[in-house]
Formats: C-alpha cells, structure tokens, sequence
C-alpha cells in the first residue's frame, strides 16, 4: 500500500494485493494494477493504429446520428480510419455512441433484422501490416443477441445457432473468421449453449472455423480456457512476433497464453470490429451471424513486439484511463489464495473473492431509517396565506441511516476501511462529483439510487461484538421526476386496473385525460376485492381515495396556537387585538408506529409522492374530526423488525385552497 | 379413549449424540404488541422481535464432555437437538450448572435459546425402539463419589467441603438481517462462571479484600468408578462468604467465586 494511501486510513492491516498471497475472508486489500508508470501511446515507436475517444472529434456522424467515421489519431496515419460505407437508409449497420460511457457501440438494431454494426478499414489499410504487430483493445461486452443452439425456430427461421461475438478481426479479407480474429463465445441471458461458463458468461475464442465452439471452444490451454468474460470492461491485449510466432494474449493484465502458433499469424489485413463473418448464416441468416452488443472504448496499434515492461506501461495507460475507481481498497469475501494474475479484482476469477459490493458480504439489520426533509421555501402572505417555493429539482433531502449490527472485530474493520476508501473515489467526468457508493438502501427504498456516505458511527459492546451506523444520502433523485421517487417498484407503479383484485393500501396510479385527476390513488376498501366502475379511483363510490387516510397512534398531539397580537406597555397591562384571519394554523405531528410492511409501503409512498411540499387532504381525528389541507415537509422511517415499521411526520395546514376562506378584511379609514 | 404417550427413556440427542437425560423441556414465546389506532380500533399485533425458542434439558454424563457444551468457549455455532419427534436445528447454548453434592449423582442442566422452524413428525405414531440400548450402566453416570473440587489458590479454608454448584453461562445476542426473522448470528455476551461451595467452618480470618480474593478452582467430575468425565475450571474472585447455623443444625459455611470472561479483541 501506497504511504499517502497509508495515512488516509484509520485502521492499519491493509494488504497489498500480490500474487501467491493468502487472504482471509474480511481482508481489506489494496489493488493497483502495475506499480509502474504508464506511457502515453504516441511516445512508444511502432504506433499505426490509435482509435480513441479523447474529443468527439474523433468520430463523425451521419444523418441519423451514427457513426460513419472513426479517426485514426496514430501521428502520419491519419487517413487509415474506420469507416462504414455500405450503410443505407434501410439497412443501417452504423454503430451508435454512447455519451454516458463514452464508448462506440455496436449492436444489432431490433429494427433493422439483418443489420448489425460494424467500422472497418478500407483499402488504405488493407496490406498495410504483415510483420510484428500488436493490438489492445478496451472493449465492453455487453451482451450476446440471440441465437439459440440446435434450435429449430419454425418457419421461416429454421434451425438457429449460438453466435460468436467478435472483439477485433484483423484479417477483413477472409469472409470467415479463421485467423486473425479474437472473439467471445458463450451464453445470454435467454440461453446457455456454452457448458464451459455460466449464464451470461463468455469465454475468449481466436481463429475460429465454423464449426467451433458450438457447445464447448476448442481448448487451448488450462488458463485460457479457463478465462470467463462477464458483462465488464476489458482490456485485451494481443502481442504477435511474426519472426518466432510466438503469440501472446493478455486479458487485463493477466496473461491467458504465450505460446509458438499460428493465430494472427497469416492475415493483418486490416481492422474490423463490432462484427464478422459467420459460417451459421447459411442455417438462418436472420438469428446467426458473428456479431453481439459490444463497446470500443479505445484500441491502439503498434507495428512492433512491445517488450514486457512497455506492454504493462501501455496497458496501465488505458487501465488509468477507462478503469476508474476500479483500483484502491477491496474486501475479500471468502479465504483464498492468488496463485496468478487471474486473482486480480478486475478479473473475473479475482471478482469472486475481492469485492466492492458491500451488501455481498454485510447484512443491514434491523433499525435502519430514513428521514425526509423538503429545501422548499415558505412565502408568507401575511393572514395565515403561504407558498411554497421549490427552488431546485432535488427539493427534498433524504438521509439514510444504515445499520450494520452484530459485527465482529474483523468485519468491523472491514467496513470501517470500506467506508473510508469512498472518499477516495475519483469523479468519472470531468464536472461530476466523486463516484457515488455502489449499496442498496433497505425497503421500500429503491436499489439504484446514487448513494453518498457522509459519517460512520462505530459503538462497541464488548470484544467482537459492534455495531457500525453509516449515514448517507441521495442527493441526486429529484421527486419532480418520477424516475427520482425512493419509494418504487411494481406495487407502487403499476397502473390501475379494473380487473384486478384489490387490498387494503394497495397503491395504483390512475391514467385519464384529466390532468386533475390522473395520479396515485390508494385503495381504503375491503380486501381480495374487484371494484365496480363505481367504484375505481375517479367513480362516484371510490374506493379509492389521494386523502391521507392513515390511522395515527391512539397517542397522539395536535396543540393549537391561534396568532394574535399582544402589544405590551410599559406602565400598564398589555392589549390583546386580533391578527387578521386564519389565526389558527395548525403545525404538529403525527405518529404510526408498528405498522405492516403493507401499510408502511402505502405511507411512504404517499409521503413520496408529494415531494414534501404538494398540499393534500387530511382528516383530523377526533375531537378535531375535520377536514384540513396541509402539505409534509418532514418524515422520517425507521425499519424496526419484520413487518414492522415506525413513521413519524409533519404536518402544516395550507390555507387558501377553499375559496370561501378568501377575503379581504382590511377597513382603509381616510 | 385418550392417549398418552409415557416415556421409561428419553432418547434426547444433541448433534447426534446421544444424552443420557431425565428430562426436555421445549417453550417458545412470541414479543408482540398490540397496534391502537387513534380513533381506539385495534389494528394488529405487530412483532417487535422474532419467535424465541427455550430447550433445557436435564442428563447424566456419562462420556467425555463434549465441546458444544461450553458456553464461554468462543464458537457460537448452533447445535442441533432431537428429542420426542422435534428436531430444532438451530440452538444457541445460553448456561450449563451441576450441583455435586455427597452420595449423589450429578444432573446436568443446560439451557438453549432457538430461532426458526421446529422439524417435527407426529411422535405418537411410528414409535420405535433405540437403535441399541442406551440404558447406561448406573456407575457410569456422573456422580459426586468421586467428584471433587480443588481450591488451586487455596483460599477456601474449609477442612470439609460438603458440595459445590458449578455455573458457566453467556448471554445469547441475535442479529437479523433486514426481512428476516432467522438470525444470521446470535453472538455471545457477558460470558461468566460462577461456583458456590458448601463446606464447614472457614479457617480464613482475612476474608474483606474489597477486590474479592483471588481464587483459581478446578472441579473434577467423574463417574462412580473413578472415571475422570471432565475438568471445568474457574479463575475468578470470592465474591460472598456466609456462615449459618440453626437448632439441631450443623454448622454450615459457604462462599461463591464468579468469573468474568473478557476474551481479547482480534482484527488481525
């Protein structure tokens, strides 16, 4: 570990990650990819091919918004690009761009049967290279389209076959992808063909023939065989010395092969990638051709055998480049021993025993809460009126208090150093904040959120035995957005329907042609009930209601405190005169306290979706038993044990939304 | 006609094996709490804790004393139990006592908190024999005729010690994690050993040491023949002294030693 990565840190312990190391499960270890420098591609000699997405610049655009060009931006090569011209309007086989990860991406269009995409070379390119050369390639494979093995789709489909997806095809001259080629080869989400990686795997397959890789890719040998791909970055880096034929194939910094063969030995022709030629178009030229859903991030050319050190200096270049964050602390999640680079977090076999998912190895338990504040501000009109004013999208802060309870001494630590390494993440974008924690909040909140950690409160209660409370926010969700809500999911998002079965606190939202009315209603009637016309969201006899219905504590406040003025004399008692109208506007708070999961979801969900400032309806239990409007600008959530929540909210009356309130009252005596 | 299903022997096992024991008690209590609304309505009774399962039982020793029977030694593993047609997977040992007094055999006592489901088939039907007969020979079973306790700091005094009472317990903490009701841990806490030894007059004048003297015991439980069964030990402090003497009564003293185990804390 780095000295000044040492002195951020309030625990000690930190492993370096090395190979041949034994770990512990709870071990925090320090990932760096090579402890050298890095090197900028255009100050090593060789460079012919350099396609990067430093500037947009570097790519242009066609019509529609794909990609016709990709720059070459290797110094004196700057007409070699990537280019597609076979494109038509019907047949667009352009990649598209993807701004969010700066990446080309190219994929089959849903729209479009027979196309997918593809850049390639020209004939610019095309004999360019015949010697040593090298290739690396950041690439994303994001997922496997279609295909299905052996199986017979029917007319007019026929039989369909697995697909290859290919990374880069050096050999464009061959229609086949026989040399020259790297590809993966595995399983979608649909379907496993591939008996050697699981679901959604793949596995690295060069040179194939045609009738390859159906079930199981030839071998090659045990590591490379062994090297599964899942959906993640990936830096592949293929280094070919014409003169020994020795090839060699790194995947993210490990080494799958080194060894004397003819793979990219007979064609360096050119570049393709986002696709190639398949031998299964003949069974079905619909489902089966060499081509996926898959990302270049940047690929580099060199006309030369790097040496070991240069080829980890360029590696580290794109690894600090597009692998952000991906270095510094992780946690083993399992005993186990590195015996080779394949350990490496960033590996798919390192990626089972060295994480950065927090919930895969900590349980939140119970006690976790959340409180619910609105930045709106009040615009007092004089006599009891007011506003709200929103004054940004992300009016309402949310905290999140998440306990970690019943921790031994080791996973204290463990967490403690978690928590400690996410203040030294570095932003992806230039603008953007440091990157968010990767953590699910607890229910009903929604897993996706960005989520921050601000403090960490770490008690003990005797040796192994602590508990460790992490407050953090979500200061990216706005509740103007729908998608910004914390309280989502199918219960509380689906759509009102007239033919389903309702429960008491189910939440649906109600679509009509009436902007007045079109909103989230909650059901108040009977359970295991089909409600007639009559009695849907908007029907004479709703059974449905945007009131908030909930049933308080039998304990519960509402103090009254009516405004007037009181003017004080010095020498005498002091004058009491009213104060305009409204003088009453009630401000207290309401509990719900052991309530269901059912009921807690409804709540909350309700609470959510006014955002802490829209006003609603509310009937005052007794003795008060009237109907007010107000609007809740806090709330907060504690998750006590199963099934069994804690609510507390704000309220404040808004006056003004019935009319006969308004009046005006002032007497102007000349 | 009513049926009842009488015992001659528990088959009482643990982790598979098998305990020679006189009695099983199994509880369980919920932690509910009734929900009022403020209109006076009652809505629920709402959990504030899961289900707690209570097993004690009462055996012999009559064997080695197994390593899942202490309740301070660091595993917190769960054992499992089978008794009557039950079988609990998941039980926490809380305390383990004994009392050895003179001419008696010792009876274990050990109490368990459990967490989940009770494995139960309907014990009334498909009754069987044991598997071999695990009536144990009389002279096998723990007993105080050979059983003794040795005063190692030697603070005791007494010339004649009448019986002891040994006592090891912890407190058993569950964790959940959120949604469950099943604890993916309950730890230990507050572990302690206490031992109360009944014996004559006490031969010791300087018995007001305000830290409690310092006292180091082992007690030897074997079997009527002599066979060493199991050593417990207690290192702790004298922390009562008490004489008492009544009408045709004879003079009877006793002390109490405790132990606070403080295992160390470990994070590397």
């Amino acid at each position: 570990m780095s000295e000044f990565l040492n002195t951020q840190f309030s625990i000690t312990g930190i492993k370096d990650f090395d190979i041949n190391q034994n770990y512990d499960q709870y071990d925090l270890v320090d990932y760096e990819f090579y402890t050298g420098n890095s090197v900028y591609p255009a100050n090593l000699s060789g460079l012919y091919a350099w396609f990067n997405l430093d500037t947009l610049n570097n790519i242009e655009f066609d019509g529609s918004g794909k990609i016709s060009l990709w720059y070459n931006s290797a110094p004196g090569f700057s007409e070699q690009n990537l280019v597609n011209v076979d494109a038509t309007v019907a047949l667009d086989s352009r990649p598209t761009y993807d701004s969010n990860r700066n990446s080309v991406v190219c994929q089959r269009s849903l729209g479009e049967i027979f196309s997918y995409n593809q850049l390639y070379t020209t004939q610019n390119f095309s004999g360019f290279l015949t010697g040593d050369r090298c290739w690396f390639v950041v690439f994303e494979y994001d997922d496997l389209k279609n295909g299905l093995f052996n199986y017979d789709a029917g007319s007019p489909y026929g039989v369909i076959y697995p697909n290859y997806s290919t990374i880069i095809n050096t050999d464009s001259a061959n229609a086949y992808v026989t040399s020259g080629a790297l590809m993966v080869y595995g399983n979608n989400i649909e379907y496993s063909w591939n008996t050697s990686v699981p679901k959604e795997a793949q596995q690295f397959i060069i040179d194939t023939i045609t009738s390859n890789g159906i079930v199981s890719p030839p071998p090659i040998n045990s590591s490379f065989s062994a090297s599964k791909l899942l959906k993640k970055k990936s830096i592949v880096s293929i280094i070919k010395n014409n003169t020994t034929n020795n090839f060699k194939l790194r995947n993210n910094g490990c080494e799958l092969l080194n060894l004397t063969s003819n793979y990219f030995y007979s064609g360096a022709a050119g570049l393709r990638i986002g696709t190639a030629g398949n031998g299964h178009v003949g069974a079905n030229n619909i489902w089966n051709y060499d081509a996926s859903a898959i990302s270049y991030y940047e690929i580099i050319g060199y006309s030369k055998t790097p040496t070991d050190e240069q080829i980890l200096q360029i590696e580290k270049y794109l690894f600090e480049k597009h692998f952000m964050n991906d270095d510094g602390l992780y946690m083993a999640n399992q005993d186990f021993t590195s015996s080779d680079y394949s350990y490496a977090p960033i590996n798919i076999t390192g990626s089972r025993y060295l994480t950065k998912n927090i919930d895969s190895i900590f349980n939140k338990t119970y006690g976790c809460s959340a409180n619910f504040a609105t930045k709106a501000s009040k615009m007092q009109y004089g006599d009891g009126y007011y506003t709200n004013v929103v004054s940004n999208i992300n009016n309402l802060t949310s905290d999140f208090k998440l306990v970690y309870d019943g921790l031994t001494d080791i996973q204290s630590k463990c967490l403690i150093g978690f928590f400690q390494n996410t203040f030294e993440y570095e932003p992806i974008g230039l603008i953007d904040s440091y990157q968010s924690v990767d953590i699910d909040l607890f229910y009903p909140y929604k897993n996706n959120a960005k989520i921050y950690f601000n403090s960490l409160d770490y008690s003990s209660k005797e040796a192994n035995l602590n508990t460790i409370t992490i407050t953090c926010n979500s200061p990216y969700d706005s509740n103007l957005d729908y998608k910004g809500f914390l309280v989502t999911g199918d219960n509380v998002t689906r759509l009102f329907d007239q033919n389903k079965a309702y429960f008491k606190d189910d939440v649906s939202f109600f679509k009509t042609t009436s902007s007045l009315l079109e909103d989230y209603y909650w059901y108040t009637g009977t359970d295991n009930k089909i409600v007639s016309i009559d009695e849907n969201p908007t029907g004479v006899n709703s059974l449905f209601t945007r009131k908030f219905y909930f049933k308080p504590d039998l304990n519960f406040q509402i103090p009254v405190n009516p405004r007037y003025v009181k003017t004080e004399y010095a020498m005498t008692a002091p004058v009491y005169e009213n104060d305009g109208i409204n003088k009453t506007v009630l401000d207290f708070n309401l509990n719900f306290s052991n309530r269901s999961d059912k009921e807690a979801l409804a709540i909350l969900k309700f609470l959510d979706n006014k955002a802490g400032f829209k006003i609603f309806e509310i009937d005052l239990p007794d003795p008060y038993n009237k109907t007010i409007n107000v609007y809740c600008p806090e709330w907060n959530h504690t998750y006590k044990f199963y099934n069994n929540h804690d609510i507390s909210v704000k309220l404040l009356e808004f006056k003004g939304l019935t009319s006969s309130d308004i009046y005006f009252n002032t007497l102007i005596s000349l | 006609m009513s049926k009842f299903i009488k015992y001659e022997n528990l088959d009482f096992r643990i982790n598979n094996d098998i305990f020679y024991s006189t009695s099983v008690q199994i509880s369980l209590r919920t932690n509910i709490e009734p929900v009022l609304l403020s209109d006076g309505s009652l809505l629920r009774y709402a959990p504030q804790g899961t289900v707690v399962g209570n097993l004690n039982t009462e055996f012999f020793l009559t064997g080695a004393y197994p390593s899942y029977l202490i309740p301070t030694s660091n595993s917190e593993n769960p054992v499992n139990a089978l008794f009557a047609g039950i079988q609990i997977e998941n039980c926490y040992l809380k305390t383990v006592s004994f009392k050895a007094s003179q001419f008696s055999p010792i009876s274990l006592n050990a109490e368990f908190d459990w967490f989940g489901k009770l494995n139960t088939v309907d014990s009334t039907n498909n009754l069987k024999q044991f598997y071999f007969n695990r009536n144990q020979p009389l002279d096998n079973i723990s007993h105080s005729n050979r059983s003794y306790i040795s005063d190692l700091t030697n603070v005791f005094g007494f010339s004649e010690i009448f019986g002891f009472q040994y006592s090891e317990q912890c407190e058993r903490i569950p964790f959940f994690k959120n949604g469950e009701t099943v604890p993916f841990r309950v730890a230990k806490s507050n572990k302690n050993k206490s031992v109360s030894v009944d014996g004559n007059f006490f031969k010791q004048n300087n018995v007001s040491d305000v830290e409690g003297k310092i006292s180091n015991c082992d007690l030897y439980i074997k079997d009527y023949n002599n066979n060493l069964l199991n050593i417990f030990n207690i290192s702790g402090r004298i922390e009562s002294r008490g004489i008492n003497a009544s009408n045709n009564g004879i003079l009877q003293s006793n002390l109490a030693i405790t132990q606070r185990l403080a295992p160390l804390r470990n994070t590397l």
